[in-house]
């Protein structure tokens, strides 16, 4: 009774976050609803938290009423989405937009009705028919019904771990059930999950995406039961296998979608880290979600920029969920900057995509601040260290050497397999070889290829200033910082590998 | 006929070559299914349900929710802040103090003798003499080598 209750008071956050999905989707959402549904449970999950934060600061945490508030949100929005989405005459649109490169027909001669209405999907999507996904074919069904069995599989352990571990790992109880249990237990003094007078070990610093909604399903469901911060992180993990399977799907065909899936489901520390219940498969999530919305943005940019406006959401609520959010959101947004403006000649253009990218990030940034400079103490990392302590360790050619070995002895042992899974998307794309691309396309890979390499040079930065013991530090860490980008690769490389289908025959 | 060509007739790799890298991931995926199996079967074997390592651990701290006030600052400390005593495991030791300060939310644990409540997570308890030199009294030995003191504060 307990599990199904902790299951059903996260159907009002899924709601609020299809409703938010669902205005903001600029392009066909019939057509794409499995994609929809993926990026609705961490936009939701998050609006959630974000909107009990704000309660917590202006009613407090145990204030009956949120519910109400959060349904009276999805039916009010639901009714303005429904009127808009009925009026709507975004899919004329798209359907009169030219169709292939040069605005020649794409249609192949040979297509049948239902080539036609994946032609459509995909043009929908990304505005092009050179991205018309293949046919299912016997090997797709064959990787789908792999991809079914391995899910059940990752399911069933999901539910024994949870059942024989209910706390999760080290972060889980230290970091964010612990803050949700300082909300629950005293919600007067709420505000002491950021006291400065808890050890570093407990890092009251950290974002509180997670923190919030375990709080709020206690109050909701009437006590501290494990089964609630494990429905969320089975959600987020759920989400993110989703979030790749439906995109590419959409994109590339069942048999990629299979084959991407597979790859990160099989990989047994994306699992552990979900059962474990730390805060970096929702990270990983939302870093996931946002790549994937550019990367539509950049495929298909619409007047709307409503897939702008939904990456701003999801890289704010990167933020809210951990520190290592923060970088992300600084790395995408000044990119989005660079790419928006530079060599265009219509600045305006550029600007108003900014500008839809900063409405979605509003919400976030807004209840960052309030944490940041309301809230919570100093980094653990930063501290009151001089320029003077910092530099000299930014500046110790040791510390290079040391961090890099490092970082890259993990990279050859990521993800607790018995190789680096690493080699599972690299070679997959050495093997299938590459599709050609169009500009858009090489505009997506240029994005965020940056963007990875710039995140990774952040983690080397931060690792460099550790005031811990750089070994104890990077070991214990950078596996779970590779985590955060590796859903986003495999979306890249399935997103650009040739499929099964277009092999040569 | 268009000039556009689709992207299926762009052959770069022989079939054989391309289906390597299918059947890599097939066999990881089936190789992780098995993992999966196997850990679970681990479990079912190894442990009881609901006994992870915060919950045991709450099981020994006993009845010390419930004899400290309802919130506020509570002192800690264990063996490694003891004069002497070299023979602990640091790591188990902050682990320790962990899933203390989580079972014992909204008290915060401070890491010092001088709260007016202080608990000793002791391998053996402090003899008079020393707990005197340290300023603390014993207030309760709640078991499990548990031990709550009345603190320096006073």
């Amino acid at each position: 009774m307990t599990l199904l209750k902790s299951l059903l008071v996260f159907l009002p956050s899924l709601a609020l976050g299809l409703i938010t999905v669902w205005h903001f989707w600029p392009a066909n959402w019939r057509r794409a609803w499995p994609l929809i549904l993926s990026v609705s449970i961490p936009v939701g999950l998050g609006l959630s938290s974000l909107l009990y934060f704000f309660w917590c600061l202006l009613a407090g945490p145990a204030r009956p009423g949120f519910l109400i508030l959060e349904l009276v949100l999805i039916a009010t929005g639901g009714v303005f989405c429904w009127k808009i989405h009925r009026n709507s005459s975004r899919t004329l649109s798209f359907a009169l937009a030219p169709l292939g490169p040069k605005g020649t027909s794409a249609q192949h001669p040979t297509a049948s009705a239902s080539d036609a209405a994946r032609a459509e999907l995909a043009h929908v999507l990304v505005g092009t028919h050179a991205a018309v996904p293949p046919k299912p074919t016997k090997l797709s069904w064959a990787l789908t019904a792999l991809l079914v069995l391995l899910a059940a599989t990752a399911g069933a352990y999901f539910l024994i771990y949870t059942r024989y571990a209910p706390n999760g790992s080290f972060d889980a109880y230290a970091f964010w059930n612990l803050k949700a249990r300082f909300i629950f237990r005293d919600p007067a003094n709420w505000q002491a999950a950021f006291s400065p007078l808890l050890s570093w070990e407990f890092h009251p610093d950290y974002p509180i995406l997670l923190s919030l909604n375990t709080a709020l399903g206690w109050f909701q469901v009437g006590s501290e039961t494990p089964y609630v911060p494990a429905v969320q992180a089975a959600l987020f993990t759920l989400a993110c296998a989703g979030l790749l399977w439906s995109a590419l799907q959409a994109l590339r065909g069942w048999s990629q979608a299979a084959l991407a899936a597979l790859a990160l489901l099989s990989t047994p520390l994306f699992m552990l880290v979900g059962v474990w219940q730390l805060a970096d498969v929702p990270l990983a999530t939302m870093v996931l979600a946002t790549c994937i919305l550019i990367s539509l943005h950049f495929l298909h940019p619409d007047e709307k920029r409503g897939f702008l406006t939904l990456a701003g959401l999801t890289a704010g609520l990167a933020a809210w969920t951990k520190n290592e959010g923060l970088l992300f959101l600084a790395l995408i947004s000044l990119l989005l900057l660079v790419f928006s403006l530079r060599g265009r000649e219509d600045k305006r253009q550029g600007l108003k995509e900014l500008l839809s990218y900063g409405l979605g990030l509003l919400l976030p940034l807004a209840a960052l601040l309030i944490l940041k400079l309301a809230f919570a103490p100093a980094n653990d990392l930063i501290g009151s260290r001089s320029p003077a302590e910092l530099s000299a360790l930014l500046f110790d050619p040791q510390r290079w050497r040391l961090t890099f070995r490092l970082m890259a002895a993990e990279a050859g042992s990521f993800g607790h397999s018995f190789f680096t899974v690493w080699l599972l998307p690299l070679a997959y794309l050495l093997l299938a070889g590459r599709r050609p691309l169009e500009d858009s396309h090489r505009q997506v890979l240029r994005f965020w290829v940056t963007a990875f390499i710039l995140l990774l040079a952040g983690y080397f930065v931060t690792y460099l200033i550790t005031p811990h013991p750089l070994e104890w530090h990077v070991t214990h860490s950078v596996e779970r910082l590779y985590l955060h980008i590796y859903p986003a690769v495999l979306w890249l490389v399935f997103l650009v590998s040739r499929a099964p289908e277009e092999w040569k025959m | 006929m268009s000039s556009f060509t689709p992207s299926s007739q762009n052959p770069t790799r022989p079939r054989w070559l391309s289906l390597i890298g299918v059947l890599l991931i097939a066999a990881h995926s089936l190789y992780a299914a098995g993992l999966f199996t196997t850990e679970m079967l681990d479990l079912r074997a190894s442990k009881q349900p609901g006994q992870d390592d915060p919950a045991l651990w709450a099981e020994r701290l006993g009845r010390l929710p419930e004899v400290l006030p309802g919130s506020g600052l509570v002192g800690y400390f264990s063996d490694r802040d003891l004069a002497g005593i070299s023979d602990f495991d640091a790591f188990q030791e902050t682990l320790e103090f962990i899933w203390t300060q989580y079972a014992l939310a909204p008290h915060i644990l401070t890491r010092s003798l001088d709260e007016d409540l202080v608990i000793g997570n002791l391998t053996a308890p402090l003899n008079e003499e020393d707990a005197a030199e340290l300023g603390l009294t014993l207030k309760e030995d709640l078991g499990q080598r548990i031990y709550l003191y009345t603190g320096g504060g006073r």
